[in-house]
């Protein structure tokens, strides 16, 4: 039993050696420091991956050609084609949205200034997918079949280092001995690993122009949206059953967001415990400090010890006074060191640009760590103190 | 109250015993107040500390309250010390950090006396012993004489019914050490309490109803005359 008394008791005792108080303090705090420190930001910089992800929705799927591993003739001749995503939403009603996508690659000219450009041939529902937002200008339509228009990614000439600029709106750009429109800009697009393009770095125009003007039969993939209450996963077989029915030999992967979302978030909490892991060895350190001045108090105090002894404290007494001495230095330190863990992480987030969050786990692990770092290296000082004879105890000064 | 029948002690120093105790008879009585003389180093205190319940003979029977002490656990040896004996120390063993009023508190927190009426009990034993002026006070803001007093009260605050004092004078001027003698003898005769003192000052043996020697690791017993009774 813990009494109050004890409580009041160690607090003076540890005031009354201050240096040594302090000393295991620095250590404590900087052992939970680390530890809330690492945590916060592996938490955070997973969030800071996960969330773009997340943002683009986990009825997502991505449809694409595989190779399988029996490269008989039929499957090197099925095409995954334009046309074979035609009927795909009539007959799998579970997909609401889908944007079958082309991508090239291009050299362009713009008032003089060459550079390379990815390209993107897509359908109207490929705004939607995406979550597209203007910046200026218009969308890509139907309208625009086979004709020379294109909006711009954010950063579509990034790899030429020209930044999109409104005042590019209407003006003609040259890919491929051809001149195409400029008509709308993007804003920023949301990203997802499970796309194989980038709408950023790209231009964009109808799927029908990019195959007719860059000679592409083959889709590079095609995204889709579920309905909300159809599982991702259950679509798969019925998605790859339809491709093979329409084109023989045809060997279509499916990668559904949820499951890389889950493979994602088990990465990153690896990475996080690591983050952790490695925060704990100071927190060992500090543990070790909290020990040490736990046991030269007990050498320090033997007479005190003999004397409570001889006034009726039982060995429990002394074993709890000395465990909440280390407690009370281990939790004290441990309050510290979330608060400078939590101002680490604060600051980590904002040099590197991160949302920053406050991590309640963080919180809660180093109130339950820091007070087990008390029980567990006050135990054996306070055991120590416990089992001193009272004589000897008494006898020593 | 207590006796002690043929009581033994040896200390193993390397391969040798060293017996202190051989052979100690002891009885102490109700209300008694009885002083133990003998030469430095004869196990006036090792006897002592046997008595007060901090240490064990090596052989013997110690009954106190008709039960033999060999069969209690530690915890019933240590409730045993809280409730029974009030011990008082030669050099006073005060705790430094704890003021004279905390200081008197210690026995009675083990017992879980409420914060109330534990500060109640102590400051009245203060006030028995005239220190409660010097409640507040730490131990090193208190002269030898004044230290002694509050390690009196401590001693009296959990209503012993045994105090053992290992000379509690020893640490005073003869005025001071005067003093503290007419406080035990005013506890002894108005409260009953049973005293037992070592000391090695004839003077306040000779205040003592009863006093034994420790002679070659036995007791003997001197002035039985002053008393009532025989052991
Ligand atoms: N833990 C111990 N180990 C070995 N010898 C001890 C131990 N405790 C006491 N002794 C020895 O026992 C003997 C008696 O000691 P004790 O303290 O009882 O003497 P005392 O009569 O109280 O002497 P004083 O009048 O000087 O206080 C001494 O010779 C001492 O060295
Ligand atoms: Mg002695």
């Amino acid at each position: 039993m813990i009494r109050k008394s004890s409580i009041t008791e160690a607090g003076r005792s540890l005031y009354a050696s201050k240096q040594r108080t302090i000393l295991a303090l620095i250590g404590i705090m900087i052992g939970i420091g680390s530890v809330i420190a690492m945590i916060s930001v592996g938490q955070i910089v997973s969030n800071e991956s996960l969330k773009q992800f997340r943002d683009m929705g986990t009825d997502l799927i991505s449809i694409e050609k595989g190779y399988s591993e029996t490269d008989n003739s039929s499957s090197k001749k099925a095409k995954f084609t334009l046309d074979t995503t035609k009927t795909l939403k009539q007959q799998i009603p579970a997909i609401h949205l889908m944007s079958p996508v082309v991508t090239a690659f291009g050299e362009f000219s713009l008032s003089g200034i060459k550079g390379d450009v990815n390209l993107i041939g897509i359908t109207p529902e490929f705004i939607s997918l995406n979550k597209l937002k203007l910046r200026a200008g218009r969308f890509i339509t139907d309208l625009d079949r086979n004709q020379p228009y294109i909006m711009l990614g954010a950063e579509a000439f990034d790899q030429a280092n020209i930044p999109v600029t409104e005042d590019m709106l209407g003006r003609e750009i040259r890919m491929n001995k051809r001149y195409y429109t400029i008509v709308g800009i993007l804003e920023d697009a949301p990203k997802s690993e499970l796309m194989s393009y980038q709408t950023n770095y790209s231009a964009i125009m109808h799927i029908s122009t990019t195959s007719r003007n860059f000679n592409i039969i083959e889709l590079a993939t095609v995204m889709a949206r579920i309905k909300e209450n159809v599982k991702p996963v259950s679509l798969i077989n019925t998605i790859q059953d339809y491709f093979s029915r329409k084109q023989q030999g045809l060997n279509i992967r499916v990668s559904t967001a949820e499951q890389l979302l889950k493979q994602m978030e088990k990465q990153m909490q690896l990475f996080t415990l690591l983050l952790g892991a490695i925060g704990s060895i100071s927190l060992v350190v500090g543990g070790v400090g909290v020990m040490n001045v736990m046991l030269v108090s007990v050498t320090e105090r033997k007479k005190e010890i003999g004397i409570r002894r001889a006034l009726g404290a039982k060995r429990s007494d002394i074993q709890n006074q000395f465990l909440v001495e280390a407690m009370i230095l281990s939790m004290l330190g441990g309050a510290i060191g979330i608060v400078i863990g939590i101002g680490v992480s604060y600051v980590l987030s904002i040099v590197n640009n991160w949302e920053y969050m406050i991590s309640y786990m963080a919180i809660l692990l180093g109130v339950g760590v820091s007070s087990s770092v008390g029980i567990f290296f006050g135990y054996y000082p306070a055991y120590q103190a416990a089992r001193l004879d009272p004589i000897t105890a008494l006898r020593s000064d | 109250m207590l006796k002690l029948i043929d009581i033994h002690k040896s200390y193993k120093i390397g391969p040798t015993d060293l017996a202190i105790l051989q052979g100690v008879d002891l009885e102490v009585f109700e209300n008694d107040m009885l002083a133990i003389m003998g030469t430095s180093g004869s196990g006036k205190s090792t006897l002592m500390n046997i008595i007060g319940l901090l240490d064990k003979p090596t052989s013997g029977t110690y009954l106190l309250d008709d039960k033999e002490i060999m069969q209690y656990s530690d915890d019933e040896l240590s409730s045993k010390r809280n409730e029974k004996i009030g011990f008082v120390f030669q050099q006073f063993n005060l705790l430094s950090r704890l003021t004279a009023l905390e200081n008197v508190c210690i026995p009675l927190i083990y017992r879980d006396t409420p914060t109330a009426i534990m500060h109640k009990q102590a400051m009245s034993m203060l006030k028995k012993v005239g220190m409660d002026d010097r409640a507040d006070h730490r131990p090193n803001e208190l002269s030898g004489g004044q230290q002694q007093r509050v390690a009196i009260a401590r001693a009296l605050v959990g209503k012993p019914a045994l105090i053992l004092a290992d000379e509690p004078t020893g640490a005073l001027d003869t005025r001071v050490g005067a003093e503290i003698m007419e406080l035990f003898k005013t506890l002894n005769r108005d409260e009953g309490i049973t005293i037992v003192i070592i000391t090695h000052d004839p003077g306040i043996a000779e205040q003592c109803p009863r006093y034994v020697i420790m002679q070659d690791g036995k007791l003997v017993e001197k002035n039985l005359q002053n008393k009532g009774q025989a052991a």
